[in-house]
């Protein structure tokens, strides 16, 4: 049985202009130990769907569906349980990781803070717990960094304390939200880097969300693809990048920038933008953008069915030419 | 000495950089201390009847510096113990008002939704009540003690406070931080008191010191009207009070309170501007 499991999940939010579905029922697994990816464009619902797993949505959102962590079904779950499995349970990295520090609180307070509100364990023990931890994501100089405010500390060092923070309560399962988006390059590949370490370290799960493929290909056995609150193309990550079966994937690797293009050549896009969430087309969303669409794309939506590397929603799959 | 490099330690250099502010500091550290030890510099008690010197102007020789009263009591010594009183008054009224109001706003903005619109509709329904009213029925209906004037007086203070704190924290509520707290697991407590409340300090401070003269003057207003501190205790209230009724034959009774009074006010609103500028975010 999987650690993490998402069934036909649906997220919706009340607006003034109706009701708007930001995820229109997807499905996910993740096994202990394994990484998933979450790879799409931005508003393609990737954050508000793990977002929703922890109930972690805005007052006007609304999720629908079921969501089982280790077995246990977690949507409806009532406020105080959910206190319990939110950080000690899985742990959520967000997307501007240093943002996510308390300005007011010495990042050692914080850290200890994280691992004491799950655990019964004194102050000494969880200073030196919150040391450790800080040594583990090779903060350099950790003892004299838990003295300080997450002001003084740089980018990527905050980046780091804010990682140790998640994975001071040891969750089984870490949610990181974009984690290198705000980064510059250099520490990206760190970052990447540490989550690999720890996860054979710790064996923790992992469900990594992000635009960056090079983050895919580096660090998560899976992928999941989504694209206008559903999701397009999952499989495993090298089939998955190397053979897309989905027209989308396939553009979105094809737009990947590479040192060796001919200069003075523009980049290749996708042309089009996706829709918003109100505004779905009738059929498969990303048809009106799709150079292989056809009229059966514009009536029906495709459903997620098996392909030669895991499973694709497309009614006219690529097959699976390299790119 | 990274440990002092904080957004305080920030804020306060910038306070002490402010030549009005660290003016009035100064000005009201020293009327504190008068306040507090002054009465033993004067060879005079607040309530002592000097039947020789009864109604006289500010004269050195006798020692009544600020001159006497028409009873004989020494002005210098009744206006600070005046000051003491109306400074005491001021100082509780204003922590509890800001314990309700920081309370009361910061779970409102917290909780957000129907919570969050009754509990601010309980402080709109409060404000159309005139609150000096209230407090007057209060202090009425009760016995007249200054421990009542004070809660009185912070009882109603505490509704702005409330809606000020209410509305940073609802500007809280949507930083990352707040969220992460929530994320990692923290309860509605440990999210409310211990990462929304402190990252309002700030506001709550620049707001408290402002809230302070208010709170003087609302005492000494009633005073004035005879509900406040009653003879013989001397607030300021009640000594400008009794200056009033003669300030045409004896201004000097009107005048030493009055003149302390309004050196409070204005240090506390120099003060309070002084924080304003030093903790404005937009400076960080």
């Amino acid at each position: 049985m999987a650690l993490f499991e998402v069934r036909d999940l649906a997220v919706s939010f009340a607006t003034p202009a109706g009701e708007v579905d930001a995820v229109a029922g997807i499905d996910l697994e993740v096994a202990e130990g394994e990484c998933l990816a979450l790879v799409g464009e931005s508003g393609s619902g990737k954050s508000q769907a793990l977002l929703a797993c922890l109930g972690l949505l805005a007052a006007n959102g609304r999720a629908r569906g079921e969501v089982r962590f280790d077995g246990r079904s977690v949507l409806g779950l009532p406020e105080r349980e959910l206190g319990r499995l939110r950080g000690a349970g899985i742990g959520y990295v967000f997307q501007d990781a240093p943002g996510s520090l308390t300005p007011h609180l010495r990042i050692g307070d914080q850290l200890s803070e994280a691992l004491r509100c799950h655990h019964d364990v004194d102050d000494a023990t969880a200073r030196a717990e919150a040391r450790r931890m800080l040594e583990r994501v090779q903060v350099p100089d950790a003892a004299a960094r838990l003295r300080q405010y997450p002001h003084e500390l740089s980018g990527g060092t905050r980046q780091r304390a804010a990682i140790a923070a998640a994975l001071m309560p040891r969750p089984r399962l870490l949610i990181a939200d974009e984690p290198t988006t705000a980064l510059d390059v250099t520490v990206q590949a760190q970052v990447i880097a540490l989550f690999r370490e720890l996860r054979r370290e710790l064996g923790m799960a992992l469900v990594v969300v992000t635009h960056d493929l090079g983050v895919v290909a580096g660090l998560a056995e899976r992928v999941a693809v989504m694209y206008s609150g559903r999701i397009v193309e999952e499989g495993a990550t090298t089939g998955v990048l190397s053979r897309p079966a989905h027209p989308y994937t396939s553009g979105l690797l094809a737009a990947l920038p590479r040192l060796d293009d001919p200069t003075g050549v523009p980049m290749r896009t996708i042309p089009g933008t996706p829709p918003a969430p109100g505004e779905r087309p009738r059929g498969c969303a990303f048809a009106p953008r799709c150079d292989r669409v056809h009229d059966r794309c514009r009536k029906e939506v495709p459903a997620l069915a098996a392909a030669a590397h895991g499973r694709v929603a497309c009614h006219r799959p690529l097959a699976g030419a390299p790119v | 000495m990274s440990a002092r490099r904080g957004v305080w330690s920030d804020a306060l250099r910038r306070l002490l950089a402010s030549r009005a502010a660290v003016a009035s500091l100064v000005t009201l550290t020293a009327l504190c201390v008068l306040a507090l030890a002054g009465p033993s510099l004067s060879r005079y008690a607040p309530d002592e009847l000097d039947w020789a010197m009864m109604g006289v102007p500010p004269d050195w020789v006798s020692g009544h510096w600020l001159g006497t009263d028409r009873l004989g009591r020494d002005l210098f010594v009744r206006t600070l113990h005046g000051a003491r009183i109306s400074l005491v008054i001021a100082l509780f009224a204003t922590l509890v008002s800001l314990l309700i109001g920081v309370t009361w706003g910061a779970v409102a903005g917290y909780a957000g939704g129907r919570t969050d619109a009754l509990m601010m509709r309980f402080v709109d329904v409060l404000y159309a009540l005139p609150g000096i009213f209230f407090v007057i029925v209060l202090t009425v209906v009760f016995d007249r003690s200054p421990l009542l004037l004070f809660l009185a007086i912070g009882a109603v203070g505490w509704l702005t406070m409330a809606r000020v704190v209410r509305g940073q924290a609802i500007g809280l509520m949507r930083r990352e931080f707040v969220e992460a707290a929530v994320a990692a697991g923290a309860g509605p407590a440990r999210v409310v008191f211990r990462h929304l409340v402190p990252n309002l300090a700030g506001t709550v401070v620049v707001y408290a010191t402002l809230m302070i003269p208010q709170m003087i003057l609302v005492e000494s207003f009633l005073s004035f009207l005879g509900i406040g501190i009653q003879e013989p205790l001397a607030s300021l209230g009640n000594l400008i009070a009794d200056g009033a009724a003669e300030m045409e034959i004896a201004p000097w009774i009107l005048l030493a309170p009055a003149g302390c009074l309004v050196i409070i006010v204005l240090c506390f609103n120099f003060l309070g501007d002084g924080l304003r500028d030093a903790l404005d975010p937009r400076e960080r």
